[in-house]
């Protein structure tokens, strides 16, 4: 029925994954328990409170970027853009002395005019996302070091240096925030239509637009979505280390896809959720947090992790199709 | 029985299960050499499944096939190519990125690896395919994306027949062919078989069986029910052998059309236009009335209903809903006027095949089912589920069965009342009961002339005439992109569909 | 297939049209614009900067065309550049530590290859998995070498440097790549059949085409062209670095689209490859000529790289609605 318009796929290898809903947290909940008996170090409070800020700030870019691989689609530009917003605040607050918070909102609607762009153009023209955002991508490299460039690694001081400092109680507010965040999204994703909606556009947006969603609307605006929330999350970061940093959100999205594949997203969408991508983070985060403590050399860190990919992936497919035949 | 040595093709004791479900259950029958051999059934009867095991693309969990008394050793295409099986499939397996000539020789790398295509060669032969069988809209070095849907469906039947094979399958081929193209291909078969080649055939076309087929071999439920002679065969018989039930021809009993017409205006379609999709389209549905939309493949009936819903972009329409102008036609704009649409095609869209039956139900109607937190009020949902599976008795296991494990049938049915459940004021259906058996396409028929006796107006587009006949107080025919007219009353017959269906006629009616 | 393409409405329908096109306006304005693009030094650095990315591009392209691609191929270069230079300096010949090099390569594309095409994972989390893992191990040794600058024999820093008639060996090796690929994906049944797997999937296993072989095949395939694009390079350059090959896939990717691929398979010729690199290439040198912030060059080449890849989407959908299609 070629007469269609729907989007067609273009082969059908990886359309099996599943990384099985659960799986993630045993695999949490597994090496949790093993560096807790393991080593002295890992289950202290301290260190437990470091991962969680540290996962607390790349949290934010993967909530935009978890709903846009539930529509099926990617987002490569997330750590450019994270790295962007973080240099473009930044050269706001201090080159333009604009007040910090003023400076964070123009950051944010930026990044949304940014996704808006990547979601226009692959909606509109029927593109494959992937090589949009790879586009996205590089020009927004190039906006980054353009304005790190400007900015001569001037310190950020003031309201922008404190804004990630901010504390409710003891604890840093993006933790609170954090743990809100994941708890309100997996009731709406679960409960409310209006988010629920997202796994029907995902898994077959034209059907959804049959029964009357506004399927490419949506799907626009979770591009919009991606761009924004790694444009907080990029902010955050700046702000935690008080300067624009070259190396900022460089190779976050791979991050992204590991933590938001564990969790059970699929490229092919329809699948994933906030929480279980957040806890693929803390997952991924352990890793490291616990090769360190075993002086792991830090290169071999990242053989584990695209093992842990990859095994993780080989597992669930070999798995779905022992249950298929 | 004739002699057995007679027997080409001897299918042994053919079992295919799929997890629980048994596809084929010990399938045996035999195909005899240079006769075009029928294979009927319902859907899910486990004919496709037959033929893809015979053309090695699905391994059987048991038996044996002989073919000219070998015994087929493996089940892979290039085997049973190499034992000179070819097969035309359902699903068109072309290559739109690639030109006319490499569709029509795949296997030209078979040839040596390091050899150079010598393209002038090809593109000649080619050209004599094309000839020979007086196909001259294409051309060998066209890109085959540019060929329209009939044309490549030819193409890919071409490239089995030239391949020189002992033994052709085709799985229903002219589906996607007008009539007048089915026939010449018709006609080919039987030319090949005077040269000696075998052929069996899928088909839903119980004409072309009749007309066309040496004999039949009916299945249901996966297994073999008879094999009958040329002289055995009629309608009668062959319905029978397929729903196992004495059907007598009440399937398509007439449905007694309305006299008089209800004056007042549902809906109506005012000049829909498009480039080179459609002409000029105007229709109106009247208070309490059944349209039907009738045209053969190509006519433009499945994009006028895509159109008129929104689906695709117009150049031009003004579409009216119960006296007031439709402001953006769009799918969303339609629904929240009350106007549902079935799609045509339930494998592609129309239904979400990993979610639940219930989160299916919910889709159109997401607002009404939530409470003003919006959350769905799953109770409430489940509710009305079961109702409707209740009422259209669909067979599944759970409310969490998800439609891509049910059968035909009830993926059509909850498809329907996923439609239905939201009460809408208007539905537009499109090929309802497409490729569904006997008994579930009863049940769908019964179902939208419920709604309809209860004021729900009805269009439908078809393109099995029985059905529209059976459904509609009026029919609209299109043919080759423009609606060619109109017939209600006594008037509605098949020949008088047919004519206008086939012939342009000068007074545009409506 | 006939060669009617002389015709002017065939030439612009290729693919590969658009970045000839604008690679050759760009080459006018450097050559008219620059006193030092003819300059000796910058033909030499375009030369050595083309042939490896060249080699890598025509690995990409052959895995699009099959409608696969490939993260982990600058990871694979620095695995190949380091583990050559440690195998020459601890006194392997050269011959050997180059078919070591190549080894590696083999070695990473058959992992890539049985991951996507056998066990059916997708090429994008399958290679960035492949990716850390290589990069792991690069670094590793790279660490344990630290800094260390081989005196690589001059028998093999030959390959680097060496020329005939001012090209460079790896410039005038790049060349009989292409024209090898450019037969092979012509006129020959086995480079056609790519076209055939990455057009249609489904229709190419019941053709009994067997494409998880062709995917390992391919992925070997552009682990040897890595290979021998990191034995030129540190050659040529005499060390090692870390650097090696860093962000080479996604340039290599860049460049096969704007040379007409596309990621949905299919489609992409090897000239086009090397086009979409050359340009990369000028663009460079545009940015260093005309000393321009070398800064903006991403945020040019990402703009082009979106606006080819919409001006193909809408060409195909205005294609499908003036066939009536959609």
């Amino acid at each position: 029925m070629s007469e269609y318009t729907g989007r067609t796929l273009s082969s059908d290898v990886g359309r099996r994954i599943n990384f099985s809903s659960y799986s993630i947290y045993f695999l949490a909940i597994g090496l949790f328990l093993f560096l807790t008996f393991a080593t002295n170090t890992f289950f202290s409070f301290e260190n437990l409170y470091s991962i969680s800020l540290d996962i607390s700030i790349q949290f934010y870019a993967i909530v935009g970027f978890t709903l846009l691989l539930i529509m099926g689609e990617i987002d490569m530009s997330v750590g450019s853009v994270f790295g962007f917003s973080g240099a473009l605040a930044g050269y706001l607050f201090v080159k333009s002395g604009l007040p910090f918070w003023i400076a964070f909102l123009l950051t944010v609607l930026l990044c949304a005019g940014v996704g808006l762009i990547n979601g226009l153009v692959v909606v509109k023209f029927h593109v494959s996302s992937m090589m949009v955002t790879i586009g996205m991508m590089t020009v927004m490299a190039g906006f980054k070091a353009v304005l790190i460039g400007q900015l001569s690694s001037r310190v950020f001081t003031g309201d922008f240096r404190s804004f990630m400092r901010m504390k409710l109680g003891d604890i840093h507010w993006t933790i609170i925030a954090l743990v809100i965040l994941i708890v309100v999204f997996e009731i709406l994703l679960l409960r409310s239509y209006k988010f629920k909606v997202f796994y029907f556009v995902g898994q077959n947006s034209e059907t959804a637009k049959i029964y009357g969603i506004k399927s490419d609307r949506i799907r626009m605006m979770m591009f919009v979505m991606s761009a924004v929330t790694a444009g907080i999350g990029g902010v955050i970061a700046a702000s935690r280390v008080a300067h624009a940093a070259a190396t900022a959100g460089v190779g976050l999205e791979f991050t992204m896809i590991t933590a938001a594949v564990l969790g059970g997203a699929s490229l092919f969408g329809g699948k994933g959720s906030i929480l279980r991508s957040a806890v693929g983070l803390f997952f991924l985060a352990m890793v490291t947090n616990g090769m360190v403590s075993f002086s792991v050399d830090p290169y071999i860190q990242q053989v584990v992790l695209g093992l842990i990919l990859i095994i993780a992936v080989t597992v669930d497919i070999v798995f779905t199709r022992k249950s298929r035949a | 029985m004739n002699d057995m040595q007679d027997d080409l093709l001897k299918i042994k004791g053919i079992s295919k299960q799929y997890g629980v479900v048994k596809a084929l259950d010990e399938v045996s029958f035999s195909v005899r050499a240079g006769e075009i051999h029928a294979l009927l059934g319902e859907n899910g009867a486990g004919k496709s499944t037959l033929v893809k095991i015979i053309m090695g693309e699905e391994r059987p969990s048991a038996g044996s096939i002989e073919l000219d008394g070998k015994l087929m050793e493996e089940f892979h295409p290039n085997y049973s190519r190499g034992m000179g099986i070819q097969m035309v499939h359902q699903e068109l397996a072309v290559f739109e990125n690639m030109s006319v000539t490499e569709n029509l020789f795949p296997w030209m790398a078979d040839e040596g690896a390091v050899r150079s295509i010598k393209w002038e060669d090809y593109n000649s032969k080619a050209q004599e395919i094309l000839d020979s069988f007086e196909f001259r809209t294409v051309v060998p070095t066209q890109r085959m994306d540019t060929v329209n849907l009939a044309g490549q469906q030819m193409i890919e039947i071409l490239r089995c027949i030239y391949a020189n094979p002992k033994v052709l399958l085709l799985d229903e081929p002219t589906s996607g062919l007008n009539n007048e193209e089915a026939e010449r291909l018709m006609l080919t078969l039987k030319e090949l078989k005077a040269k000696g080649l075998t052929i069996i055939y899928i088909s839903h076309r119980l004409n072309e069986i009749l007309d066309y087929a040496d004999r039949v071999t009916v299945m249901r439920d996966g297994k073999f029910v008879c094999t009958l002679d040329k002289d055995e065969m009629n309608e009668q018989s062959l319905i029978n052998n397929m729903t196992g039930r004495e059907f007598s021809s009440t399937l398509y009993s007439r449905k007694t059309y309305k006299e008089t017409i209800n004056p007042d205006i549902m809906f109506e379609v005012k000049a829909l236009s498009k480039k080179k999709v459609l002409w000029s389209a105007s229709l109106k549905l009247f208070k309490g009335e059944v349209l039907g939309v009738f045209g053969l493949e190509g006519s433009g009936t499945d994009r006028l209903s895509r159109m008129m819903y929104g689906l695709e972009s117009v150049d031009e329409a003004d579409i009216w809903f119960e006296g007031i102008k439709i402001k953006r036609i769009t799918s969303a704009e339609m629904v929240k006027n009350g106007i549902l649409y079935l799609n045509g095609n339930r494998k592609y869209a129309g239904l979400l095949h990993d979610s639940s039956v219930m989160d299916n139900i919910s889709l159109p109607q997401l607002k009404t089912v939530s409470n003003k937190w919006t959350f769905i009020q799953t109770k409430k949902l489940a509710g009305i589920t079961k109702s409707f599976i209740e009422r259209f008795s669909i067979a599944i296991p759970s409310l969490k069965a998800c439609p891509r494990n049910l059968s035909g049938g009830n993926q059509q049915k909850v498809m329907l009342a996923t439609n239905i459940a939201t009460n809408p004021k208007l539905l537009i259906v499109n090929e309802p009961t497409r490729g569904i058996d006997v008994g579930a396409k009863v049940q769908i028929h019964n179902q939208l002339l419920n709604i309809a006796s209860e004021g729900v107006g009805i269009i439908v587009f078809s393109s099995e005439l029985p059905e529209l006949l059976s459904l509609s107080d009026r029919i609209i025919v299109m043919h080759e992109k423009r609606i060619n007219g109109e017939i209600s009353g006594k008037d509605m017959t098949e020949q008088s569909i047919m004519r206008l269906a086939s012939v342009r006629s000068e007074e545009v009616a409506v | 297939m006939k060669m009617s393409g002389l015709k002017l409405k065939n030439v612009i329908q290729r693919s590969e049209f658009a970045v000839i096109a604008i690679t050759i306006i760009l080459f006018v304005v450097l050559a008219t614009g620059s006193d030092i693009f003819f300059n000796v030094n910058n033909l030499n650095s375009l030369q050595t900067s083309i042939a490896p990315s060249a080699l890598v591009a025509f690995g990409m392209m052959l895995l699009l065309i099959l409608g696969v691609f490939d993260l982990s191929v600058g990871a694979t270069m620095a695995l190949v550049g380091i583990s050559v230079s440690t195998l020459l300096a601890s006194g392997v010949s050269v011959p050997l530590a180059v078919l070591g090099g190549f080894g590696i390569g083999v070695l990473v594309g058959f992992v890539n290859g049985i991951l996507v095409g056998v066990v059916g994972i997708n090429p994008l989390i399958a290679t960035i998995g492949i990716k850390f893992m290589v990069q792991g191990l690069a670094y590793m040794r790279m660490s344990n070498l630290y800094q260390v600058h081989p005196d690589f024999p001059a028998s093999f820093t030959i390959l680097g440097t060496g020329k005939l008639f001012g090209i460079y060996y790896q410039f005038l090796f790049m060349i009989v790549i292409l024209i090898i690929l450019s037969i092979f994906l012509k006129n020959n049944g086995i480079g056609r059949r790519l076209y055939y797997i990455g057009g249609n999937r489904n229709a190419s296993r019941l053709m009994g085409f067997n494409s998880k072989r062709m995917i390992i095949i391919i992925y070997i395939v552009i682990g040897l062209l890595a290979a021998a694009a990191a034995i030129f390079s540190i050659a040529r350059y005499g060390n090692a670095n870390r650097y090696l090959g860093s962000g080479i896939e996604m340039t290599a990717i860049i460049s096969c689209v704007l040379g007409g691929a596309s990621l949905s398979g299919g489609k992409g010729t090897a000239m086009g490859a090397l086009f979409g690199v050359i340009f990369m290439s000028l663009m460079t040198n545009f940015f260093n000529l005309f000393e321009v912030s070398s800064t903006w060059q991403d945020v040019v080449v990402g703009a082009i790289l979106i606006i080819v890849v919409a001006a193909d989407g809408y060409l195909t959908l205005k294609k499908n609605k003036e066939l009536g299609k959609i």
